[in-house]
Formats: C-alpha cells, structure tokens, sequence
C-alpha cells in the first residue's frame, strides 16, 4: 500500500517537485459532480458555524465530509471567497503548510491586490512573528475569508499544530476557518466549544437522511427502488455515504433492485467489502482491469493511465469515470487530472494486491519511468521503491540526488534513501553517501567522517561509478561549504563539481544538477568577491534553467544577478533583475523561493539607498533579512552593512557603529571570505572616522593597506578613510585604479562615488580644472545611475565642493540644486535627531498626509477644497513643529516620528 | 481496553482488532503479517505487534478503510496459523 501518500504533480509542470513549487490542484476544491445532492440541513449548519472563527467537520473515512464542502462552497451560501487546502502527510513541515496556506489564501479573491499578504514572503522556519503579519493581513481584509483545510488527520507535525493553534488563538475576525478531519484534533478546542464560537459537523449530522438517500439514488434514472427497499438499504448502510454511493453503482443496470437489497440486508460482509466486490464484479473486464492498474497513483491524467494500462484512451475513460459513476473527481481547473476517491482507491488497491499481485511491482515501476520521463523526480523515486526495483531506484537516486542535495532537498533524500533495504546501502558508497549527505550537509561532522571513513574503505569501484562518487563527494562537499558560509571552499569544491560533470557528461545526473550547480558556483565566486566569473556562471546557469524550465534555480540565478550588479554599482540593472526576482517569489510563494529571493530583496535595499529612498531601503533591508531566515552567514553580514549604513545616514553613528561591531563579531562563527571581512572591517573604520574616532580609523586603514589587491569598493572605501585623515595624495593614489577601470568591481563599486571622491582630492591638491571635471563626470554618473546618495554620504566637504564648484559645472543646474538642498538637509539630520516640538492639528494631520506624494500644493489646495495660503500656511506650521525647514525634510521627520 | 504488559519491551504482544462486518479476501493485503478470522457478523484480526506505533498505524488502517471499530485486546493465545476469509 502507498505509505506515502503524496499528492502528485500530473499536470506536467517540471517544476512542480514535492517540496518545491506548489501543487495547483491542492489549492482548488474537487470538482463535484452532476450526481451530488444538495443537503440543506448541513448548508445550514455550515453557514452558521462560518459566522463564527471555527467549524469542525470531524467524521470516519467516506462519510462525506470534502464532497459536502466543496458543493457547499460552489454555492452563494458562505459568508465570503473560499480558500481551499487539501493536505497530505507530505505537509509535515511549517514551511511547506504555510506557504500553502498563504497561497491558498491569496488565490481567493478575498485578498484584494494591495493586501500586505500578497507581498509576504515565507522564511522555511515560520515562526509566530511571521504569523503574526499573517494575522494582522487577515485582519485588515475587507470581507471574511472562508479558509478550508481539508484532510487536515494528515497533519502530525507539532510544530505546524502550534502554528494552527496560534492562528485559532489569536482568530483574526475576518477569517472563518473550516477544519474537516478523520480524527479530532490535537488543538485546545474546549475554549471555543465553551464560549460558543465553534460548530461541529460529526458522523451523525454527516449520515443521509433516509430523503437523502432517496435523492442520491434518485439522481440516476437507471435505479428504481421501493420504499421498502430504500428503508432496507438505509438502514444496511446507516446513511453512510461512501456505502450509498457504492450502493449507487452495483444499483444501475440492475433487473431486480429488490433482490439486491435483500440479499445486501442478508449478508454479514462489511458493507464497504460486499458493494465493492459487488462493483467490480458487474464492470466490463475491460473497466475492471482499468481501475484495477491506474489505482496505484494517487493522481492521475490520461497519459500516465496510457502509461500504466499500455493501452490507449485512457483520457476519455477518465472522463466517462467522472461522469458516468463518479469512480475519480477531477482535481485542477483545467480538469484533465483526476483522482480516485481515497477510500476507493484503497479498496482497489487491496483488491489488485489479492487478485494479481505479481503485477503490483510492474505497475508501479510503469509509473516511476513515467514521472522520470517528465522530471517529476522525488515521484519517480517514490514509485520505483513501491515498485521494490532497487537498482532502478538506486539509479534514479544517483541520477538525481546531486540535484536534490543542493538544493536543499538532502533530507527528502535522506527519507527516500531510508526506504531501500539497508543492506543494499550499507554495499553501495554511492548510496550511503546520498543518504547521509542530509547529516553532513547540516554540519554534522561526525555523520560526515564517519561516512567518508566507511566509503574510503571499501572495493574499488569500476571506472564510470568511480567518477559518479567523486563528483558526489564533490557535491556533498559544496553544498556543505555553501550552507556554512565557506565560500572559498564551496568555490574549490563547486568547481570541481563542474568539471567532473563535463567529464561524466549525461552520465553526471540531469540538467537540475547541472544548473544548480552552475548557480551554487555562481553565487560563492559574488559572495567571495569575483564578481566576473560569478557573471559567467550566473548567466550560464540562469539560460539553463530557463531552458529546462525549472523556476527555483532561475529565481536564484535572477536574485544572484540583481546582487552582483548592486555590487558593480550598475543600479538601473540591479534594479531590473532585482525587481523580476522577486516578482517571480512572489508568485510561488513557498519557502525555497523565499530563501532565493532574499539576496534580491538585498539587492534592491542598495538601490533604494543609493537613490535616497531610506525608507524603501530599509524596508527591503527587513524583507530580506525575514526572508532567509534563520540565515545564510553571508547575507547577514551584507544586510548588516546596509542596516549600519542607514543608521548613519539617519543620524545615528552610535547606532551604526554597534550594529557593524555585532556584525564583526558574528564572522568569528564561521569562516567568511577575505572580501566579506574587509567590506565590514572598511564599514568600521568609516564610521569610527565619522565618530571622530580618527586614531582607530587610520590604524585600520594601515593593516589594510599591503593585506593584498583591493577591490573597487575597498580602494573607494580606503579613499574616503584618507580624505578623512586629511591625506588627498593618499586618496588619490588609491582611486587610481577604480579611475583607470584596473580595479575588480567587487563590493559596492558605485563609479559616480569614485569620480566624485577624485574631485574631492583633486580640489584638496588645488587641482581645480580635474576637480572641476571629476565633478561634472560624478554628476553625470549620479543623475544618470540614480546614485544621489554617494553625495550625501560624502557630507559637508562635498556639499561644499558643490557650492563653490557650481558656476564651473556647466551641465546638470536643476539636479545640482536638488543635491544643495538634499545635503542640505541631509547633514542637518544627521546631527539632530527628529524630535515633535508640538502636537499637529488635525488640519495639519491631513496636510501632512499629502506631502511624501509627488502633488504640488495649489494640486494638494484643489483636491482638500481650501485656498492655496491655507495650504502653505499648515505646511510651515508642520515644517516649525517637527524642526525642519522643508517639505522632503518634513516627510523624513514625520516618517521617523511615525506620524506617517 | 485492557492491557497485560507493555508491548514492545519483551518482544511483540499479539494483539485481536476485533471490526464489525466480515471482510473478504480483499482485506489480507491491508493487514499484512496478520490474519482474519470471520464469524457472527465481525472479524477478528490478529496477529503480532512490536509496539504501540504499529499498533496505532493498524488503527489507522481500520479507520482509513471505514470499518467500524469494536474492540483491541492483547492476548497470550497464539495466532491461527492460516488466514480464514
């Protein structure tokens, strides 16, 4: 029997892995068919338990329970949009069950477009601070929500429980949760129960009236019944669902229905087991043996039935099925996938077991070559264990493990590889290696010795699974660097991973390895600060998953990208990619591509900043750090560095100096590349310099200079550090090759930034006429690349540079005002905090609301319905209670004060 | 539910899961390693079981299957040897 019940992806979307993107036809009700009947009764029960947070639906197997709720929800009858969720064993895990969740919750229409829930991006590990956004978004939402989680007995995971039992406590009131289960609950429910606020639909609402099961019967006009006889048959069945509806189909085509009740009233069979036979026993051979061979797959289409009877049609007997008995239901709006329903299909199963069980193995090794043949890896492997073809599942494995292991899936791995006979594994290096990649790949390293120790020991092994091991090894090794944040070693590893898969060719595993590796690489040469060959292998990697379709590497690859060019200073890039990543999260919704897109959330904070949008930094600042979680060691250095960058820029060095401090003292924990250590290091030594802490500034400037070939960034970073201390030769010395275009782009590498820091020296050493050029090319760069705050950061000296230069800068007059006046307020921010002098009017409330948009005041005048001076006169009442002295001030300061 | 020992500790208890309705042959495979006994309207099934995990997986089964549960008792009695049906 399959254990592991999965719910399986047939609609032959390649990217629709377990575990990776999300399954459509888990988020959409069965379809119900012309056969069901309407039972007012429990639409009523229904209705009112939905007026309130929680209803039970809680009855044994067949009862009736997703059929009722999902005609229920096909009518006008629930108090809001229905949001469906079927769930399977295979939700066990928090961040799985709520990306579902979500999903299921943002294709209702209940969720309008600008709900904060749309843009909510799921860590792996949701913790109630992320539900807490979950709640608050349900809270706001304009009409209630019917949430459906339907098979909800699947759900074992404790940790996923306490998520559901948050939710039910802290019960947004828009939000109508319906629970149907074979089994009660493990939630404290008796709160509810006390107060009122939960209805329950059991066994005994659930059983058919004996109208009811007139109806049912009545609904094919092939079945004629007495009175009498429905009373024998109701009562046989005790209004059982699933037992009327078997009773249903024996019923059709029968020339004496009388006989049939008396002999079923007769008869000391479970009622299941008697209509069953009795079923089965009245199909064609021809329907018999279809049922009998596409049981064993929970979902199915008309190709993979093709695959399994290897016959032809099995489209259109699907579709006959639904019809003509409602044998399968479909599952997915396009209706072309179906599945049996559950009970049934168990009752198939035990039947194909006992009437031909040498063909069980045949049937399900058909089946795991179908899912292969599609990319539906973890289903392949599933079968192809059902199927008991140990090499053919050790092949898959081998194959695709590689693929699994980076990204992410080691301990699905880990549970397939746990399936095999354990001898077979303790033999094979290959395999006990996949299986304890899980282990190895979370840093266990006694697991990892132990097995490195047990395979070095073995037989050699013939050439080409030699080969195969070595680059395991090599994948194992990576994945492992990867996850501790040793890029130089994920690097080493990762290339050579690279290199033994061109070697091995199609005998290295399928495409996924290939592109996930291509991206592991990728991302390790940016974090380690070799932004070049990051590019090559990026866009390698990116124009093969596209090609093979997978969406989780190319949302990757496109986040990776939109970093590496923030990193060049290519904002407008940046940008572009950037905001394409996370577009494309967004959309999937689930835990992994979370993980991916945090680095462009990262991405897109440095854009933000360096165009003076603070807010909108900061904000992508925290959508990234939410996003990756627990955390990759890299991204919390560099949303470190960002966050500090943001304090200073708001005012607050003190701040800033401690969160960069904090950050130095995490790269103790694990082993960053030099890059990294010097981006913080650099980022240090500023913001000292910038504390007047000049001694500890310089003393770090001295051990970085001779530690080796800088990047573009640090050169611009110990530039500054110089221009601090005075030393405009030194500087210009170290601009030099950022100028020339010698330096490699690595970290934050912004060239209107370098033009403008050689303007600051070359005016230092009365060079004016460079001064004077450099200047003009720093403008240009700036208004062109959006990258206004390489001036702001640049404080006094350079606000100065800008006045006195501003007669000899012949171009740019409008945007260099805009820079005056930015910087202007920019270091008078940065030396007072916002403080309110004065509560603000209400009119002034109003007022103030306008002023972030982009309206001039007559627009502001016209749309409030009052004069112009009235307008002006509220504007400079805000401007002289918050402190400042003009409008884009004013929005900051209202912003900090929360006033906005 | 009585219980004389804590399965699992000293080797598998032999367990009768006694389910109203008597199942055909159909049902062996559900409840592999076990056997059906039918007689009066229910079936007994019986068998060897390691530990309350295995036991709570058997329960399961019976439910997923829509049978109706009667009684569970461990017992000392050996299992029949052949499946009856």
């Amino acid at each position: 029997m399959a254990t592991r019940r999965q719910a399986q992806g047939t609609d032959a979307r390649p990217t629709t892995e377990a575990g990776r993107s999300l399954l459509p036809s888990k988020l959409t009700p069965p379809r119900i068919s012309l056969r069901q009947v309407p039972r007012p009764r429990l639409f009523d029960l229904l209705h009112a338990g939905t007026q309130q947070p929680l209803t039970l639906v809680s009855a044994s197997a067949g009862a009736g329970k997703t059929t009722l709720l999902a005609s229920w929800s096909s009518t006008r009858q629930p108090p809001g949009p229905v949001a469906w969720l079927s769930l399977d064993p295979g939700d066990n895990d928090a961040g799985k069950f709520w990306a579902y969740t979500l999903a299921a919750l943002c294709q209702s229409s209940a969720v309008p477009g600008d709900s904060r829930l749309r843009g909510l991006v799921l860590p792996p590990e949701p913790d109630d601070s992320v539900l807490s956004v979950l709640v608050s978004g349900l809270a706001e939402l304009p009409t209630p929500v019917v949430l459906v989680l339907d098979d909800l007995h699947d759900i074992t995971d404790a940790t996923v429980l306490e998520g559901l039992e948050f939710l039910l406590r802290h019960a947004p009131r828009q939000l109508r949760l319906v629970l149907a289960t074979r089994v009660d609950p493990p939630l404290p429910l008796q709160r509810l129960r006390v107060s009122g606020q939960l209805t329950q639909v059991r066994a005994a609402d659930l059983a058919f009236t004996v109208a009811e099961a007139a109806d049912l019967l009545a609904v094919s006009d092939q079945v004629r019944l007495s009175d009498d006889d429905l009373a024998v048959l109701h009562a046989r069945t005790e209004g059982w669902a699933a037992g009327l509806r078997l009773a249903a189909m024996s019923l059709e085509g029968q020339s004496d229905p009388h006989r049939f009740v008396t002999e079923l009233a007769g008869d000391d069979k479970a009622i299941a087991d008697y209509l069953t036979g009795e079923v089965l026993d009245r199909q064609p051979e021809e329907l018999r043996s279809f049922l009998l061979r596409t049981c064993i797959v929970d979902e199915l289409d008309g190709d993979l039935a093709d695959a399994l009877t290897g016959g032809q049609g099995g489209e259109s007997m699907l579709a006959h099925l639904e019809r003509a008995n409602g044998f399968v239901t479909t599952v997915n709006s396009r209706r072309d996938s179906y599945r049996y329903h559950r009970l049934f299909a168990d009752l198939l199963r035990y039947e194909l077991r006992s009437q031909a069980p040498d063909q069980v193995g045949g049937l399900h090794r058909r089946a795991a070559g179908w899912y292969a043949s599609r990319g539906l890896t973890v289903h392949a492997i599933d079968q192809a264990i059902m199927a008991k073809d140990w090499p053919y599942a050790a092949d898959l494995m081998a194959r695709h493990g590689p693929g699994l292991i980076l990204r992410g899936e080691a301990a699905t791995l880990h549970d397939l590889v746990g399936r095999l006979p354990a001898d077979l594994v303790q033999g094979d290096s290959e395999l006990a290696l996949l299986g304890a990649a899980d282990g190895i790949v979370r840093g266990d390293l006694e697991a990892a010795v132990a097995q490195f120790l047990a395979i070095s020991q073995r037989e050699p092994l013939s050439g080409k699974r030699q080969g195969r091991l070595a680059l395991l090894q090599a994948i194992v090794r990576t994945a492992m660097a990867w996850q501790l944040g040793d890029l130089d070693q994920a690097l080493v590893a990762g290339t050579e991973a690279l290199g033994l898969q061109s070697q091995l060719g199609t005998d290295a595993g399928d495409d996924d390895a290939r592109v996930i590796t291509l991206l592991t690489v990728g991302a390790a040469a940016l974090w380690a600060g070799h932004p070049d060959s990051a590019e090559l292998h990026l866009r390698e990697g990116l124009a093969a998953a596209v090609r093979s379709g997978l969406t989780s590497p190319r949302l990757a690859c496109l986040s990776q990208l939109a970093f590496l060019y923030a990193m060049r200073g290519e904002l407008h890039e940046a940008l572009r990619w950037g905001t394409n990543a996370v577009e494309l999260a967004a959309q999937e919704h689930d835990s992994a591509s979370s993980i991916q897109a945090s680095v462009g959330f990262l991405a897109l904070a440095w854009v933000a900043y360096y165009r003076d949008d603070l807010g909108g930094a900061s904000r992508y600042a925290d959508q990234a750090a939410a996003a990756s979680g627990v955390g990759w060691p890299p991204m919390r250095t560099g949303v470190a560095i960002l966050r500090a960058r943001l304090q200073r820029a708001r005012g607050d060095p003190a701040g800033a100096l401690r969160t960069v401090a904090a950050a130095r003292r995490d790269l103790a924990g694990w082993s960053p590349p030099l890059h990294l250590r010097r981006w913080i290091v650099l980022t240090e030594a500023e913001l000292r310099g910038a504390a007047g802490q000049h001694q500890s500034a310089s003393a770090i400037r001295r051990s970085l200079e001779g530690s080796g070939p800088l990047s573009g960034g640090e050169a611009l970073a110990l530039a500054r550090l110089h221009l601090a201390e005075g030393d405009a030769a030194g500087a210009a010395a170290a601009l030099e090759p950022c100028l020339d275009g010698t330096a490699p782009g690595a970290f934050l590498m912004v060239p209107a930034e370098a033009w403008l820091l050689d303007a600051l020296a070359s005016d230092a050493l009365a060079d004016h006429d460079r001064a004077a050029t450099s200047l003009e090319r720093a403008l240009d760069l700036a208004e062109q690349g959006g990258s206004r705050r390489s001036f702001l950061d640049a404080g006094a000296p350079a606000r100065s540079l800008l006045a006195r230069y501003h007669q000899r800068v012949p171009t740019s007059w409008s945007y260099l005002d805009e820079l005056l006046q930015a910087s202007a307020e920019s270091v008078q921010a940065s030396v007072a905090a916002p403080r309110l002098i004065e509560h603000l009017t209400e009119r002034e409330h109003t007022v103030l609301r306008y002023l972030p948009s982009l309206m001039t005041y007559e627009e502001i005048a016209a749309d409030l319905y009052v004069s112009l001076n009235t307008v002006k006169t509220h504007a400079y009442g805000i401007f002289r209670k918050l402190g400042v002295t003009g409008r884009r001030q004013a929005v900051r300061s209202a912003r900090e004060l929360h006033l906005l | 539910m009585k219980q004389t020992r804590s399965p699992g500790a000293t080797g598998p208890t032999i367990y009768e899961i006694v389910v109203r309705g008597e199942l055909s042959q159909r049902y062996v495979p559900a409840f592999e390693g076990m056997t059906l006994a039918t007689g009066g309207g229910q079936t007994a099934i019986t068998g060897p079981v390691i530990d309350q995990a295995q036991l709570h997986g058997i329960l399961n089964r019976v439910g997923d299957l829509g049978l109706e549960l009667v009684s569970v008792n461990p017992t000392h009695e050996p299992a029949p040897s052949a499946p009856v049906g």
